[in-house]
C-alpha cells in the first residue's frame, strides 16, 4: 500500500469515535452504538477517492485505565523513545489493559492522533489524564469536539483545556457533517504537522475532484431519470370493446408502478454514487419523500406555483396552451386521484394530476390498443425533478455515522422543492428542456443540456434545507 | 394496591422457604420495570401495615417476608406464579428422574442377577457395581459437597487445575475473540451483565442451591438403590439363584474372606458369619472354575452370598444416601436461616417500606426525559431512609469534589445515605488513588462503616473503576454495602442535574457485571 497519512481516532469510551471514523472515511460498515464498549479492537478504514486510498483512519477502543496509564507514562516519560511502544510491550499480557494497548498501537506506529470528546458534557480528571497521556506520546494531535447533544455550556472549558496540549482544535458534528465540513476538518489537519501538508493537500484535491465527479454523475442520473419519466408510457391490447373499461384500472396501475420504478432506480443509483450502498439512508416516516409520486402532499410540496408554471411555460414558448392542448387533444381520465377537482378550471389544468393521456386505437386485424402516457402535465416534470434533487442532496450530505435524523418538510411550507426557488430564467430553461425531452428533439437538447446541467450542479452544491 | 396478608407474628415471618426466596427474586425482577413512584407508594403502604401489625422493623427477614406476602399474590390472569411454576417443574423433573432411577436400578440389578442354570450370578461384578462403586460415589460426594469450602478452593491450585489452566485460558480467549467479532457491544455487555447477575445470585443463594441440588441427587441415588434392592429381594424370593465368584488372578479364598469380613463389619453385630456374610467354607465352595462347571458345587454355598450382597446394597448404597439426604435438608434449612436480606435490592425495598416518601422526579435531564424505572431518582426535599450503617467513608471523584463546597456535598450525601453529617468522612478520589487503590485504607475502616463512591454519571465506568470496586469488596468483606452515587451534569447554576436514564442504565449494566449483590447504584441530584 502507498504511504498515506494515518490518523488514530482516540478517546474516552462512548464519545463518538466510531461516528467520526464512519463520517470521515465515508464507511457505513463502522459499528456504532450508544452503549460503551462497541469497539474492542483496532479497525482500519480508508478514505478513498475513486479506488485509491488517500487517508487511513484507525478506530480504537476507549481508554480503560487512564489514571494508571498516566502514572506509567509519567514514570517512563524520559526513559523511552517510543513510549507508546514501550507501554504496549509492558502491558500486552495484562487483560485489564487490552483496550489501552490496542489504542496505543497506531500511535506507536506513527499515526497522527485525533482525540475525540463529547463537548456536550463537562470535562473530568479522566479527560485531563487522557490529554496528558497523548501529550506524553509526543505525536502530532488534534482535538475534535463532537457534541452528542445541543448542550454548549461546557464547550469553552473544553477549548481552553485543549489549547494547552493540542496542536489544533475542531468542532465537528460527526452525525451531521456535510462534505465541506469534512474537507474543512482535513484541511485543519494540515496545521497539526507540517510534514503532512503535501500528502493531505493531495488527498484533499483528490477528494474534491472525486466529489465533483460524483456530482456530475448524479446530474447525469437525474437527467436520465427525467428522460425516462417524461417519455414513459404503458400500453395494453384488448380483444373486445367491452373489455376496455376493465383494462383501464390495470393499465393505470402498471403506468404508475413503471414511473415509480424509474424514480426508485435513479435514487438507488445516486445513493450508490455517494457510497451509501448498504441502504443505510433511512428516510423518516414523516418525510415528504415517503409520499407517493402522485399523492396530494407531493404535488403540494414540490413543483411550481400556478403563476410560476404559467410564466415558465410562456417563456418556453408553449404558454398555457400546453395544458389546454393536453386536455382537449387526448381522452383524459382520472388516472390517479381527483385532487384537481377542487380547483377552478384553469388551476385544474395546471395543478391537477389527472391529465395523462389515454389513447385507444383500433387495430386493423381486430381488437384495441390502449396506451397511457406519456404524461403531458406541465407540473409533472418539476415534481419529478424536485424529488430526485432532494434525494440527491440528502445522499450527498448524509454523514455515514448518521443513524436517523428527521428530514421532514413541514406541511405549512408548501412548494419546498428546489425548482420553485429558482429564478424565472432557470425555470424557463427547465420548461424548454422538458418540452424537448417530450418531443424527443435531441438537437435542441444538446444545446440546452450544458446550461441545464450547470443549474442542477449548483443546486446540488447548495446545502440541504432539511 | 397490595393485598394485606393475614396477621402473623414476627417470629413466624422470620421463616423463609425456598419457594419464598424464589418468589422474592421474581417480585424484585418484576419491580425492575415498574416506575419508582408507584413502587414507593405501594411499599410505603405495606410498611405502614407491617408496623400496625407489629412486624419487627429491625429484622429485614420479617419485614421482607411480610412485604412478599403482600406483593406475591398472583394477578387475575396469572394462574400459577412463576416461582411456583419453576418449583413445580423442578419437582416434576426430580420425580421423573426418580422413576427412571428406580427402573434403571431394577434393570441393572436384574441384568446382573441373570441366571439360566449354566453359570451362577457373578458376585464380583455385582459387588463391584453395587457396593464398591457406590462407596466410591459416596466418598466423592462427601468430598465435593461436604468438605469445607476452603478445601474445595484448594482444588484450584491442584496439579490437575494447573494442567488444564492453559486450555481454560485458551478457551476464554477464543470466546472473547468470537464475541468481539460476532456480537454487538450492547449484546456483549448484556451477556456480561447476565453472567454478573448469575454470580450475584450464587453469592447470595449459592449455599441454598448447593444443598437443594445435593438433596435432589440423593433422592435419585436412593431411588436407584431401592430399584436394585427390590429386584434383588424379588429374585431371591421367587426364583432359584446361584451366586459364585471367579477370578483369573491368583487370589486365595482367605483373602476374599478377609475382604468380605471388612465389608460386612457394619452388620456383623446383628448378622454374623454364615448369616450376614459367607463363611470361608462358603467362599471356597462357591468359587467357579470354568472348566469344572458348577455341578460339583454345593447349593448351600452357592446361595450363601445373597444376604451379603443385599445388606451391602442397603448399608453402602441406600443408608449413606438417606443420611446425606437428611444432612442436605438440615443444611438447606440452615442456609435459609442464614439469609439476612441485607443486599442492595432487598435494602431498597426496606428503605421504601420504612420511611417517608421519596419524591419521584419525572422531569429527567435525559434527552427524552425518560422515566427512571425500578431505581430511585431523588429530589432535594426527600427524606431518606435509614441506612443500616452508622458512618460512611465517602470518596468523591475530583471533578465533583472541585465543583462544590465540601459542606454542601456532605449535606447532600448525608441526606441520601441517611447518615449524620458528622459521621461522614469525605475524601477526594484522586487519579493517584484510582491508579493505586492501596492508598485507600480499607482494612482499618470500622466494621459498621459503609464505603461510598461518588462518580460523574456521564462518564461510563471504566476498567479501573471496576478494579477499584473489586478491591474494596475483597478487602472489606463480602457483605459490606458499597454505595455508588452518580452525579448528573452540573447546570449553569452549579447544581447537579438528575443523571440521564441512559447514563444510569449504563452504570447499572456495568456494575451488575461485577456480580456483587451488596453494591448499590443511586443518583445524586439536588
Amino acid at each position: 500500500m502507498a504511504d498515506i497519512p494515518t490518523f488514530a481516532i482516540i478517546g474516552h469510551p462512548n464519545e463518538g469515535k466510531s461516528s467520526v471514523v464512519a463520517t470521515l472515511a465515508e464507511d457505513e460498515s463502522v459499528r456504532i452504538s450508544p452503549v460503551p464498549g462497541e469497539t474492542t479492537r483496532l479497525a482500519r478504514f480508508d478514505l478513498k477517492a475513486g479506488n485509491a486510498s488517500i487517508i487511513e483512519f484507525v478506530d480504537t477502543p476507549g481508554f480503560q485505565n487512564p489514571a494508571k496509564t498516566l502514572a506509567w507514562f509519567k514514570q517512563n516519560a524520559n526513559a523511552e523513545d517510543n513510549i507508546a511502544q514501550a507501554f504496549i510491550q509492558q502491558h500486552s499480557s495484562l487483560s485489564d489493559y487490552r483496550h489501552d494497548c490496542e489504542l496505543m498501537k497506531p500511535v506507536a506506529s506513527g499515526a497522527g492522533i485525533l482525540y475525540v470528546v463529547d463537548g456536550s458534557r463537562p470535562i473530568t480528571s479522566s479527560d485531563q489524564a487522557e490529554m496528558e497521556i497523548l501529550r506524553l506520546t509526543g505525536k502530532p494531535r488534534m482535538a475534535i469536539i463532537n457534541c452528542k447533544s445541543d448542550e454548549t455550556l461546557y464547550l469553552d472549558a473544553w477549548k481552553a483545556a485543549f489549547r494547552k496540549s493540542f496542536n489544533a482544535i475542531r468542532v465537528f458534528d460527526a452525525c451531521g457533517a456535510t462534505f465541506s465540513e469534512r474537507i474543512g476538518l482535513l484541511d485543519a489537519l494540515k496545521s497539526v504537522d507540517q510534514d503532512w501538508n503535501p500528502s493531505l493537500q493531495k488527498a484533499i484535491d483528490l477528494l474534491q475532484k472525486d466529489w465533483a465527479r460524483r456530482g456530475k454523475r448524479a446530474v447525469e442520473t437525474i437527467i436520465d431519470s427525467l428522460e425516462q419519466g417524461l417519455r414513459f408510457s404503458k400500453s395494453k391490447l384488448v380483444a373486445r370493446e367491452s373489455d376496455l373499461e376493465l383494462a383501464k384500472p390495470e393499465l393505470e396501475r402498471a403506468y404508475r408502478e413503471g414511473l415509480e420504478k424509474i424514480e426508485r432506480r435513479a435514487w438507488n443509483e445516486i445513493q450508490r454514487q455517494y457510497r451509501h450502498q448498504a441502504l443505510k439512508i433511512s428516510i423518516p416516516d414523516s418525510s415528504i419523500l415517503n409520499e407517493n409520486l402522485f399523492s396530494d402532499r407531493t404535488w403540494q410540496a414540490f413543483g411550481l406555483t400556478g403563476k410560476q408554471l404559467a410564466l415558465a411555460a410562456g417563456a418556453a414558448g408553449a404558454g398555457i396552451g400546453v395544458g389546454l392542448d393536453v386536455a382537449a387533444g387526448g381522452i383524459a381520465f382520472g388516472v390517479f386521484t381527483a385532487a384537481g377537482a377542487a380547483f377552478g378550471a384553469g388551476a385544474a389544468l395546471l395543478k391537477g394530476k389527472d391529465l395523462a393521456k389515454l389513447k385507444i386505437k383500433q387495430i386493423p386485424v381486430g381488437g384495441f390498443k390502449l396506451q397511457l402516457g406519456p404524461n403531458q402535465n406541465p407540473q409533472f416534470p418539476f415534481i419529478l425533478l424536485d424529488r430526485v434533487i432532494l434525494y440527491a442532496k440528502i445522499c450527498s450530505n448524509w454523514a455515514h455515522a448518521r443513524q436517523n435524523r428527521d428530514l421532514s418538510i413541514s406541511d405549512e411550507n408548501l412548494k419546498e422543492g428546489s425548482s420553485s426557488r429558482w429564478d424565472a430564467k432557470q425555470r424557463a430553461l427547465c420548461s424548454k428542456v422538458f418540452q424537448a425531452i417530450r418531443k424527443e428533439r435531441n438537437d435542441q437538447l444538446e444545446t440546452l443540456y450544458p446550461e441545464f446541467k450547470e443549474v442542477l450542479s449548483s443546486e446540488l452544491e447548495r446545502n440541504p434545507d432539511h | 394496591m397490595a393485598a394485606q396478608p393475614e396477621t402473623k407474628s414476627s417470629t413466624r415471618l422470620e421463616k423463609w422457604s425456598l419457594s419464598d426466596v424464589l418468589a422474592f427474586e421474581v417480585a424484585i425482577a418484576r419491580d425492575a420495570d415498574q416506575p419508582w413512584d408507584q413502587l414507593e407508594k405501594r411499599d410505603r403502604e405495606i410498611g405502614e401495615k407491617a408496623a400496625k401489625n407489629g412486624v419487627n422493623g429491625s429484622s429485614n427477614r420479617a419485614l421482607l417476608r411480610y412485604w412478599l406476602d403482600c406483593v406475591k399474590k398472583p394477578s387475575a390472569e396469572e394462574d400459577i406464579p412463576p416461582h411456583e411454576l419453576f418449583l413445580e417443574a423442578y419437582h416434576l423433573a426430580t420425580k421423573l428422574i426418580t422413576i427412571v432411577a428406580i427402573i434403571l436400578g431394577g434393570s441393572v440389578a436384574l441384568e446382573f442377577l441373570r441366571y439360566q442354570g449354566v453359570e451362577p450370578v457373578n458376585v464380583s461384578a455385582f459387588f463391584g457395581l453395587f457396593i464398591l462403586l457406590q462407596i466410591f460415589f459416596g466418598l466423592t460426594t462427601f468430598g465435593l459437597f461436604l468438605l469445607p469450602t476452603s478445601n474445595a478452593k484448594q482444588l484450584k491450585f491442584s496439579a490437575g487445575f494447573q494442567l488444564l489452566r492453559p486450555l481454560l485460558l485458551g478457551t476464554a480467549k477464543m470466546l472473547a475473540n468470537f464475541s468481539a467479532r460476532s456480537l454487538s457491544g450492547a449484546k456483549r455487555q448484556s451477556v456480561l451483565s447476565l453472567a454478573g447477575s448469575i454470580r450475584s445470585s450464587f453469592s447470595l443463594y449459592g449455599l441454598l442451591l448447593r444443598w437443594k441440588l445435593f438433596g435432589s441427587l440423593q433422592v435419585i441415588a436412593i431411588a436407584f438403590n431401592v430399584g436394585a434392592l427390590a429386584v434383588m429381594l424379588m429374585v431371591v424370593s421367587f426364583s432359584d439363584r446361584a451366586f459364585g465368584w471367579q477370578t483369573t488372578l491368583d487370589v486365595s479364598a482367605e483373602s476374599i474372606h478377609l475382604l468380605i469380613q471388612l465389608v460386612a463389619l457394619p452388620w456383623t453385630w446383628l448378622w454374623s458369619e454364615g448369616v450376614g456374610y459367607p463363611s470361608l467354607v462358603d467362599i471356597e465352595g462357591s468359587r467357579i472354575v470354568l472348566k469344572e462347571g458348577i455341578r460339583g458345587l454345593s447349593s448351600s454355598h452357592l446361595v450363601s452370598w445373597w444376604p451379603f450382597l443385599t445388606l451391602g446394597l442397603v448399608v453402602y448404597g441406600l443408608l449413606p444416601r438417606l443420611l446425606f439426604l437428611i444432612w442436605a435438608r438440615l443444611k438447606q434449612n440452615k442456609a435459609l436461616a442464614m439469609l439476612d436480606f441485607r443486599h442492595a435490592s432487598a435494602q431498597r425495598i426496606v428503605e421504601r417500606m420504612k420511611f417517608d416518601p421519596i419524591k419521584f422526579e419525572t422531569q429527567s435531564h435525559d434527552e427524552g426525559g425518560v422515566e427512571r424505572k425500578g431505581a430511585p431518582a431523588r429530589t432535594s426535599d426527600e427524606t431518606s431512609p435509614v441506612s443500616p450503617s452508622s458512618s460512611a467513608s465517602v470518596f468523591i471523584s475530583e471533578t465533583i469534589w472541585q465543583h462544590k463546597e465540601k459542606d454542601e456535598l456532605k449535606t447532600l450525601i448525608s441526606s441520601i445515605l441517611n447518615i449524620p453529617d458528622e459521621q461522614l468522612k469525605l475524601d477526594q478520589l484522586t487519579l493517584d488513588r484510582i491508579a493505586e487503590p492501596d492508598r485507600i485504607d480499607i482494612e482499618n475502616t470500622p466494621e459498621e462503616t459503609t464505603f461510598c463512591f461518588v462518580f460523574e454519571s456521564w462518564m461510563p465506568p471504566l476498567e479501573e473503576t471496576k478494579q477499584l470496586l473489586r478491591k474494596v469488596r475483597k478487602e472489606s468483606g463480602s457483605t459490606k454495602m458499597i454505595r455508588i452515587l452518580l452525579a448528573g451534569k452540573p447546570a449553569a447554576n452549579g447544581a447537579f442535574q438528575n443523571p440521564s436514564s441512559s447514563d444510569l442504565d449504563i452504570w447499572s449494566l456495568t456494575i451488575s457485571q461485577l456480580g456483587d449483590p451488596y453494591c448499590q447504584v443511586d443518583p445524586l441530584s439536588e
